[in-house]
């Protein structure tokens, strides 16, 4: 069984957040001449990458391991290497960091933002996306709005990801719909 | 105001598209250089006829040559404010246009599937296997929590073992590579910048690499496009 049948190269990434990703997050930057509202991309963004571990999330993985056929041969051809370090056994004491790491993450994002309310008006009233009313309008500097949207994330790039999951069918629930809805 | 979509050589056509707000596309050239620019007022937002109109020039302008690629957004008040742009960084432009010279960006997204994940990551660990046989039906949360924690760090380390095999096979096809930090169930997002002429065995790597992980990860797997993770 695979997962999704291959096929084969596609001209640009298939979603529209890894798009956004190429072209927003990479790319030459002229020092004080990026001016851009990211309006609805701080949505997509959050969806896609903000991390937070749940109980939920383990009592899932558990449920998990409840579909498999446990008393099937061990299948580990293939994988010698990987006994070693799967034997290593489990991070209890990761629980409270990484719960507390995601509720700063949340702080970072929707909390102590000083110029999240100001744009509610204007032009942008004619985005669709303001009806959860979490839009936000990154600072335009070059290179400022990549280090906010890093420092926003960090803890997805290593820090917690042994420990860390988010909500997956909320997340690509809102992806979907926020693809939609831009067309 | 101009928005600015790439900088070419000179000798570069040039692109006449449609651009952002459907303004048309135009070329500001100074000494050995030029940029892709159009016209626009007002705000730019990230919409996404916009920033596909964006890609689109920028592939368009791949096509007839190497181009170092602009975050979208990017702006400047006027051709003139531009070639003096081009001038002050002609250095810094010709180094990157080097660089990427002659080649295109290819990409390649893994995302595991979580239930085969932990199939495989169980399978392979005598130890969780029986404690999932023990406590994955337990009546007491905090154990199934405990197993579950388990599972979780065993299919996220199974998930860096594929990243590390993923960039393995793909490191002797390209130039450079760029691995991209990922969130789970990411597991690994890699840029290769290539010579067309190697895409064949770049896509037989890709194909390989399906055949092998392809129980438990899916590949999105784009390009070519301008060299984007490679031009900062």
């Amino acid at each position: 069984m695979t997962v999704q049948s291959y096929a084969g190269r596609a001209p640009r990434p298939s979603s529209l957040a890894d798009v956004l990703e190429l072209i927003l997050d990479k790319g030459l930057v002229i020092d004080a001449y990026v001016r851009v509202s990211l309006v609805g991309i701080e949505l997509l963004t959050i969806d896609a990458r903000i991390v937070v571990a749940s109980v939920d999330t383990y009592l899932r993985f558990a449920e998990a391991t409840n579909r498999l056929d446990l008393q099937a041969a061990s299948n580990s051809e293939g994988l010698p290497q990987l006994i070693g370090d799967l034997t290593e056994g489990g991070a209890s004491h990761k629980t409270k960091g990484a719960l507390s790491g995601a509720t700063d993450q949340v702080k970072s994002l929707f909390g102590g933002g000083d110029d999240d309310d100001e744009d509610e008006s204007g032009s942008n009233g004619r985005d669709r996306g303001n009806d959860d009313g979490r839009r936000q309008r990154v600072p335009a500097r070059a290179g400022a709005g990549r280090s906010s949207r890093r420092s926003s994330r960090n803890g997805d790039d290593g820090s917690s990801n042994g420990s860390s999951r988010s909500s997956r069918s909320t997340e690509r629930r809102r992806r979907s719909s926020r693809d939609d809805e831009d067309r | 105001m101009l928005v600015v979509y790439g900088v070419v050589r000179a000798n570069h056509p040039g692109v006449t598209t449609t651009g952002v707000h459907g303004a048309e596309t135009t070329t500001t050239r100074s000494g050995a250089l030029a940029a892709i620019v159009s016209e626009a007022d007002g705000e730019l937002l990230a919409r996404r006829r916009d920033v596909e109109a964006h890609l689109g020039v920028l592939e368009s302008a791949l096509r007839d040559g190497d181009v170092l690629p602009f975050r979208f957004g990017t702006v400047i008040d006027d051709e003139q404010h531009m070639r003096r742009l081009l001038d002050e960084s002609a250095t810094h432009y010709h180094r990157l246009l080097d660089r990427v010279s002659g080649c295109v960006q290819m990409t390649l997204k893994a995302v595991r599937d979580d239930d085969q994940s932990v199939r495989v990551a169980v399978g392979a660990d005598d130890n969780l296997r029986r404690a999932a046989q023990r406590w994955s039906n337990s009546s007491v949360v905090s154990e199934r929590i405990a197993l579950g924690e388990r599972v979780a760090a065993a299919v996220e380390r199974l998930g860096r073992h594929d990243a590390d095999r993923i960039v393995s096979q793909l490191r002797g096809v390209a130039k450079e590579l760029s691995v991209e930090p990922v969130s789970p169930p990411a597991v690994v997002t890699v840029s290769m910048l290539v010579q067309p002429d190697r895409l064949p065995d770049l896509d037989q790597a890709v194909a390989a690499l399906h055949d092998e992980l392809g129980e438990r990860i899916s590949f999105d797997y784009a390009g070519p496009m301008p060299a984007y993770s490679f031009v900062t």
